[in-house]
């Protein structure tokens, strides 16, 4: 038989085969990537306790931070580690980050690559999901084998949706069976690969599992290691507005710091 | 040897209750200590022939901050105090001598209570507040005084808050304040009464503004705005703009003042092209600036002091005004600026490089200043600067008191 408009057909195939709405197994990578979001982020309104241990070649360092958590978009991290930075804060409102300094009382704006400390950027901690800055570019199933083993995942390949993104590209790494994140890797601008995660543990909080450990490795600072526990993860009532407006941090320094 | 106390009994009653309530939960506690020496070349131009104004050529500054929160009643009680020492060497070239003082000082620049319910705030004490979305001196600081255009970092941390009483709403996107601000030294730096302060901020995308106004029960006023736009990842624009209904320069001849409104003006941007790079460039307008024909009436008018410093019988009197002048003018003089800031980080590792510039656009003098900061074991910052000025003959740069200063100082966050 002989097969009419192939071009056509190959322009379709292409499109099913890129297409972000494309279902791999019984889900949309969309549904994929809420679920995993769920794991990370599982109530609109939440705090929890940031402690990140960094191993460098002058020794480890250990910083704490408390973060708050509201409807997606608003994120409010005080500083409590090391005492000297007690009471500074990192706001983030959509994709506006600010960095306030309570020596200055002023706020000074940020890029989400920034480096907070050891591997970790300012947007690793105050961005707990992907769908609101990245577009899922293609999507496939694959073995991952990390040192726990190897797990049958859904490989996501998301892309940034500005360029005011903490990165512009990633691969993600989701469980299939769990929908938990396991692995990503980040890429700048340049292409180049800036960092690999893995999501290395889990808890059972009021019925829901959430992600409790971020392991990085910072290939642009000879594979230093840096690790992200997080502890206290509690879904709150009414985080206050007070605490996402960027002329009430004076306030909201002294109130946080506790 | 002169010491220069000035412990005043309110100020030890505070320090002290604060200090005794170690055994209350505390929320936070921070220590910064600054240790820096200061050498300048002291400029003898116009106001300051032989010295008169007795500028010192060294400084030694050793300041200490005690920053602390207690949480007490479901609120918390704020201290940000200071201590300093500060010596100076003087050379008289009047008595051909070099005059070695010291000055001991406690500045409590916060103390105050604030508590807040659902979205309400309220506080009492000394308070500083930051309005301004200038890098320098952002003329919408009407509360707090702003930093001085020659240290806009205020390294020695010597800015103090205002007394007051506070009330803030905060909604979603908006914010109210008002501030009640009795008659006191610290709140005096442009009304001398009791007065009352408001801000209004609001988030109207892409704009953050704030519309802030003060009043006093003399009916003085100053009105004024300020919004910031983030326009890509990179760029930032502010403006800051104030109206005010008074004005204190005094003005040559007669050294008189002019009555009227005065209006001060900021437009900057902030551009981040990578992550090692900041620059900031400000223009900043100053309606009660010297106009061209005042700056030449002061300068005719201090070159016959300078002559009259000739002759015994009137060089006393001379002096006395060259002095008068001196601590009456407020640094700047005249009515355009441009300010630029450069930061490259990662110079080197933890190196960082900062360059300033303050331009006068009227005359065009500058005030120029090179840091090199050096940041070690997270809590060590290691800084030096040198600061000169360039096209300041016939500029209103010759008045500033010097022509060239080096620093070294040390940082340590405790």
């Amino acid at each position: 038989m002989k097969i009419q408009y192939p071009g056509l057909i190959a322009l379709l195939v292409t499109i099913l085969f890129t297409s972000s709405t494309m279902v791999i197994s019984d889900k949309t990578p969309e549904q994929i990537l809420k679920e995993a979001e769920g794991k990370r982020s599982p109530w609109t309104q939440m705090s929890m306790i940031a402690e990140l241990t960094t191993n460098a070649k002058s020794g480890t360092t250990i910083s704490i931070y408390k973060v708050y958590f509201k409807d997606e978009i608003n994120t409010l991290v005080a500083f409590m580690e090391p005492k000297f930075e007690k009471g500074n804060l990192l706001l983030m409102v959509d994709a506006d980050l600010w960095y306030y300094v309570r020596e200055t009382k002023k706020p000074t704006r940020i890029t989400p690559v920034q480096r907070l400390s050891g591997s970790v950027s300012y947007g690793d901690l105050a961005r707990l999901g992907w769908s609101k800055d990245y577009t899922i570019v293609s999507s496939e199933e694959t073995e991952l084998t990390t040192e726990t083993g190897t797990a049958s995942t859904y490989l996501l390949n998301l892309a940034a949706k500005s360029q005011g993104a903490t990165y512009q590209k990633i691969k993600l790494w989701i469980d299939k069976k769990t929908s938990r994140p396991l692995k990503s890797e980040v890429y700048l601008l340049s292409g180049k690969m800036f960092k690999t995660m893995y999501f290395t543990k889990y808890e059972i909080i009021n019925n829901k599992e959430v992600n409790s450990q971020i392991e990085f490795i910072d290939h642009f600072n000879g594979d230093q290691k840096s690790v992200l526990n997080f502890s206290k993860i509690t879904q709150e009532k009414s985080i206050p507005n007070r605490f996402f407006i960027k002329t009430s941090l004076a306030e909201v320094s002294d109130e946080v710091s506790e | 040897m002169r010491l220069v106390s000035r412990y005043k009994t309110e100020k030890i009653c505070l320090i002290v209750a604060f200090l005794l309530m170690f055994g209350m939960n505390v929320q936070a506690q921070t220590s910064k200590y600054i240790s820096e020496a200061e050498y300048n070349t002291v400029s003898k131009k116009l106001l300051n022939p032989q010295n008169i104004q007795q500028l010192p050529f060294l400084n030694v500054h050793n300041v200490f901050l005690y920053n602390k929160s207690i949480k007490i009643w479901k609120g918390s009680l704020n201290g940000n105090l200071r201590f300093s020492l500060t010596n100076q060497v003087i050379k008289d070239e009047i008595n051909y001598y070099d005059a070695a003082e010291y000055e001991i000082r406690f500045d409590p620049n916060e103390l105050y209570y604030q508590k807040s319910f659902n979205n309400f705030t309220f506080g009492i004490g000394r308070k500083r507040i930051k309005w301004g979305v200038g890098y320098v001196s952002s003329p919408t600081d009407i509360v707090s005084n702003p930093p001085s255009p020659t240290d806009p970092s205020d390294r020695l941390l010597q800015i103090k808050g205002s007394d007051l009483f506070q009330a803030s709403y905060i909604g979603s996107k908006s914010q109210y304040d008002i501030y009640i601000m009795p008659k006191s030294d610290v709140n005096n730096s442009y009304f001398k009464n009791h007065s009352a302060a408001f801000r209004y901020f609001t988030n109207i995308q892409p704009f953050d503004i704030s519309l802030v106004g003060r009043i006093d029960l003399d009916g003085k006023y100053q009105a004024g705005f300020n919004q910031t736009v983030a326009i890509g990842e990179k760029l930032e624009l502010h403006s800051d703009a104030i109206l005010s209904s008074n004005n204190f320069v005094r003005y040559p001849p007669d050294f008189s003042t002019k009555k009227g409104i005065g209006y001060r003006l900021l437009a900057g941007t902030n551009w981040s092209p990578s992550q090692n790079y900041n620059i900031v460039v400000e223009y900043f307008h100053i309606s009660e600036g010297y106009s061209e024909n005042e700056w030449n009436l002061l300068q005719n008018q201090i070159t016959q002091l300078n002559e009259l410093r000739t002759i015994e019988s009137t060089a006393p009197t001379a002096n006395e005004a060259l002095r008068t002048i001196y601590n009456a003018n407020v640094f700047p003089l005249r009515k355009d600026f441009i300010f630029t800031r450069l930061v490259r980080n990662n110079l080197f590792k933890d190196f960082e490089l900062e360059w300033i510039t303050f331009a006068c656009i009227n005359d065009t003098g500058t005030l120029n200043r090179l840091g090199i900061y050096y940041k070690f074991q997270s809590r060590f910052n290691l800084y030096c600067h040198y600061q000169f000025l360039l096209n300041e003959s016939d500029s209103s740069y010759n008045l500033y008191g010097f022509e060239n200063t080096c620093r070294l100082g040390l940082k340590i966050s405790l």
